[in-house]
């Protein structure tokens, strides 16, 4: 009898008690919150100015994802060296994950490969794939580079010469947007250049190439090179040759309104910068990250800049 | 289905016909019980989600009232701006004659807070004065603005435009401003003579952030401000949704009327309150998740899903208790009512319990009683017609030999053999003497052996030595007991069957030996002996009472048979071996009874 009582009452009675104390130690939802990831995010330029929609973006998700971010520029612009180094030294230095704007991929294949070995590594605009990184962010380059291409047959006649700025030796988004641009015009019937600054700085090759090639159009295909080559035909006696670029950023935008940069192709960077960011932490969380198609742009002209579409592309809700 | 419904109901009355009252009970109780319970529970819980959803809704009504008070405010301190700008300065200024700048600067510095610039416009398009003092930038329009022109088409309103970029003023720092603009239609007076204009006041964007931003909404509930046609002005995700990495169901927002609505979007459901903001048209979009809701009172949810549980497990258990209790007493009579079908003795009906049981147990208790009583008379009854028939048996077979002596005797007298006759008057004396025994029905088998004995002396006389006679006994045989007349019955049919026709050679030879347990009295002649039919109609109880053809009845050999099956069981009685010119031997199988055991069978004698 006391055996069935036992059976009857104490058991069941120590079996919700112990349900009931799992149930309410459970811990509520805020101080579940997941340890921050560190990403370390290796830039390309020596600034971010450039990147100031991409930057708030990688803010934005940080702050969404509970990640902290380390924003690494170079002392020398597009320098795959100086990123290589950094990459070795971040992820040895105990980083979660890395966003990366490749400036070569030759000189950074076997960083990276070493690297996406111990930590999620994310590349925007140039995608390094086949290196081992987990996800690429940006545009189709070759579509890009075509979609500018096209824009600036307009803007030159046949048999005149397009200037293209290689601002970025090396195997890059920029060599992939030139070569589709450079594709496109050759097809037309337009004289391609290729302006290669070399260890040079991009200002003085491009002068030097202005005054030798005498252009009648300049393109450049990333944010700083479009920047540098607008201040540098603000300077030239006119008329300036039309310039068109690839990026977004307010001194762009300025160009493209004051007249000194004809076209550009503008991806949304802060939606670039936001998904790159993202992807790095969902990896690094060991969650799953699918590579999403590639980001859309639009060729941008004075004309509809400020068309409500491009208003959001172009300018960022600054808060 | 019908087949389905009644498998489904065999199967119940299946486990109902072998399952115990006391299961039936336990789980009746604690399904109705739980039945109850839950529904209760879901009920009140029910009850508790509605009234809870309820006051989110009211919550969320409440902060949107408070943040469209705020909204209002700062609205109408804009229109105030606007109307100052308009009646105080431009309607009391002739632009030709003074400028209008000075006091729109000195309007722009009172609210610099809220307002990014105020300009007046003519009605081409030219700027007519500004603040803060900015240059128009040469490849704007005005007039080509959606601000204008909405200003211009209906010069009665005033227009507030989405947030956009300003676009108008050049800035060497290269800002590009988000803002709303407050637009209106104005009347210049320009040299004494009217013309139309524009007052455009830009209000800055940062100035409806600050109102709506840090509203506490349930959970992560978040708002956000549209315009009529569901164009966002506001949303705390806004440059998210701008760079296509978030959707807001903002266009169904903006044909929901004032109130709270329930939406899925993106298979979320959602609580979306919705408040029109006065003169704007703009509406103020709170939304909710569900599951913050849930969050909020997740706890409570735990609580009483454990309380529901203790509930249930506590009325199982009582239930438990409770029928057993209840059942205790009828389970003790199943008990007591099996002992009776096993005939066990002092069994127990006193088993307590309530009025019904207990007045069942009273009965059948005095069922029992009964019972019992009647059994006994039964078998009373029963013994009695056994005796009785026995003693008809008994008394069939003394008149029957008597008859036949005595006519011997009588045939005897008559031819001058008086020797004859004493011996056989002597043996018939004898032979009485053993029949009667002082009563008793239960003989040696000394006896039985010596009352034949004086049977075939007499036999032996009546048929003229026909026959000789051999009784022999195997030794310890004779000590024990049996049922007395049993042997001479067989004699009798022996010699009327078997020696009547006998010419001096005629046998008879009585043989008793054990065989294990039993006795054999075996009745031997040499006979013409009978036919298998004969032999089978002889002890079938209900065959002819005479054999066709012969001499007597033949009421023998069923006489001592049933007598013998009467008394001892099936198991005994007589076996007849017989083939026609062949002889017949009967077989006598009787229990070996020794004195102890043959008192009991007279003891059952005594009425």
């Amino acid at each position: 009898m006391k055996r069935k009582i036992l059976l009857q009452l104490v058991v069941p009675l120590l079996s919700l008690c112990m349900l009931f104390l799992l149930l309410a130690v459970q811990p509520d939802p805020a101080s579940r919150s997941v340890e921050p990831v560190e990403l370390s995010v290796i830039l390309r330029e020596t600034d971010t100015a450039a990147l100031n929609a991409a930057r708030q973006g990688m803010e934005q998700a940080a702050a969404d994802l509970n990640a902290e971010l380390r924003l690494l520029t170079l002392t020398t612009a597009g320098s795959g060296e100086e990123q290589r180094a950094l990459l070795e030294r971040e992820v040895s230095g105990g980083a979660g994950g890395v966003v990366l704007v490749p400036a070569d991929r030759e000189t950074l294949a076997d960083s990276v490969r070493q690297a996406a070995g111990q930590v999620p590594v994310v590349t925007m605009e140039t995608d390094m794939g086949e290196s081992g990184a987990k996800a690429w962010v940006g545009a189709d380059n070759a579509a890009l580079g075509t979609a500018l291409g096209k824009a600036a047959l307009n803007g030159v006649r046949p048999g005149e010469t397009v200037l293209l700025l290689d601002s970025l030796s090396g195997d890059n988004a920029v060599r992939e947007r030139l070569e589709a641009a450079a594709a496109v015009l050759k097809t037309e019937g337009r004289t391609v250049e290729v302006c290669t600054p070399g260890e040079r700085p991009l200002s003085d090759a491009l002068k030097t190439a202005l005054s030798e090639l005498r252009p009648s159009l300049v393109m450049a295909f990333e944010a700083g090179a479009l920047e540098t080559a607008a201040s540098v035909l603000e300077t030239v006696e006119q008329p300036a040759p039309l310039l068109y670029g690839a990026g977004a950023s307010t001194a762009i935008a300025a160009g493209l309104e004051q007249g000194r940069i004809t076209a550009i192709a503008a991806q949304n960077e802060f939606a670039a910068g936001y998904l790159a960011v993202e992807a790095a932490v969902r990896l690094a969380r060991h969650q799953t990250w699918e590579t999403e198609d590639p980001l859309e742009f639009s060729i941008l002209r004075r004309e509809n800049m400020y068309e409500p579409d491009s208003q959001k592309l172009l300018f960022p809700v600054i808060r | 289905m019908k087949d389905a419904v009644q498998s489904l109901r065999r199967r119940w009355q299946e486990l109902y016909s072998r399952s115990s009252i006391q299961m039936i009970l336990s789980l009746s109780f604690t399904a109705v019980a739980v039945l109850g319970l839950v529904g209760l529970g879901l009920t009140l819980f029910l009850r508790f989600s509605s009234s809870n959803n309820t006051q989110q809704a009211e919550n969320s009504q409440r902060v949107l009232t408070q943040v469209n008070w705020n909204l209002d405010a700062y609205l109408r301190r804009i229109m105030r701006v606007s109307d100052t700008a308009y009646y105080s300065v431009i309607k009391n200024t002739d632009v030709e004659d003074k400028s209008l700048s000075p006091a729109l600067d000195l309007l722009y510095e009172n609210n610099r807070d809220s307002l990014v610039s105020i300009a007046v416009f003519s009605q081409e398009g030219g700027l007519v004065a500004d603040a803060p003092l900015q240059k128009l930038k040469n490849s704007v329009s005005p007039r080509w603005e959606d601000w204008f022109t909405q200003a211009t088409n209906k010069i009665e309103n005033l227009h507030f435009s989405t947030p956009h970029v300003q676009n108008l003023w050049e800035d060497p720092d290269q800002r590009y401003r988000w803002v709303v603009s407050l637009s209106r239609y104005v009347e210049l007076s320009r040299g004494g003579s009217m013309e139309g204009g524009v007052l455009l006041v830009d209000m800055s964007f940062s100035g409806i952030e600050q109102i709506c931003k840090d509203v506490d909404l349930a959970g992560s509930g978040y708002l956000y401000l549209i315009d009529g046609s569901g164009e966002i002005i506001y949303h705390p995700r806004q440059q998210l949704i701008y760079a296509g990495l978030q959707e807001e169901n903002n266009l169904a927002a903006a044909g929901y009327s004032d109130g709270s609505h329930k939406e899925t979007f993106q298979g979320s459901r959602r609580q979306v309150t919705v408040k029109t903001v006065g003169y704007t048209g703009w509406k103020l979009v709170g939304v909710v998740p569900m599951e913050s809701l849930w969050d909020n009172y997740g706890q409570l949810v735990l609580f009483v899903l454990f309380v529901l549980l203790f509930s249930v497990f506590l009325l199982v258990f009582v239930n438990l208790r409770l029928s057993e209790w209840i059942t205790a007493p009828v389970k003790k009579l199943d008990r007591a009512v099996k002992d009776l079908e096993a005939r066990r003795k002092d069994i127990d009906f006193d088993v307590g319990g309530p009025y019904e049981v207990e007045h069942l147990s009273h009965s059948l208790r005095s069922m029992a009683s009964t019972m019992d009583h009647l059994m006994e008379d039964i078998i009373q009854q029963e013994e009695q017609k056994r005796r009785s028939e026995l003693d008809v048996l008994q008394s069939q077979i003394n008149p029957h030999f008597l008859y036949n002596t005595l006519d011997s005797v009588v045939w005897m007298t008559e031819n001058g053999r008086t020797q004859d006759a004493v011996v056989m008057l002597t043996s018939l004396a004898r032979f009485f003497r053993i029949s009667l025994s002082r009563g008793s029905n239960v003989i040696s088998i000394g006896d039985e052996l010596e009352h034949a004995r004086h049977y075939l002396t007499i036999q032996k006389m009546r048929y003229k030595n026909k026959f000789s006679a051999a009784i022999t006994a195997e030794e310890g045989v004779e000590g024990l007991y049996t049922i007395k007349l049993i042997v001479q019955p067989v004699l009798e049919n022996a010699i009327y069957h078997g020696m009547a026709y006998a010419d001096g050679d005629g046998e008879v030879a009585v043989r008793a030996f054990r065989e294990g347990d039993d006795v054999i009295i075996q009745v031997t002649d040499n006979g013409p002996g009978m036919p298998e039919e004969v032999v089978e109609r002889l002890l079938d109880p209900g065959g002819p009472t005479a054999l066709a053809g012969a001499k007597g009845s033949g009421i023998g050999f069923r006489n001592v048979h049933q007598r013998l099956r009467l008394t001892f069981g099936p198991a005994y009685g007589l076996t007849i071996l017989s083939e026609p010119d062949d002889g017949t031997t009967v077989r006598i199988r009787l229990p070996a009874l020794d004195e102890e055991a043959a008192r009991r069978y007279r003891k059952e004698e005594t009425p």
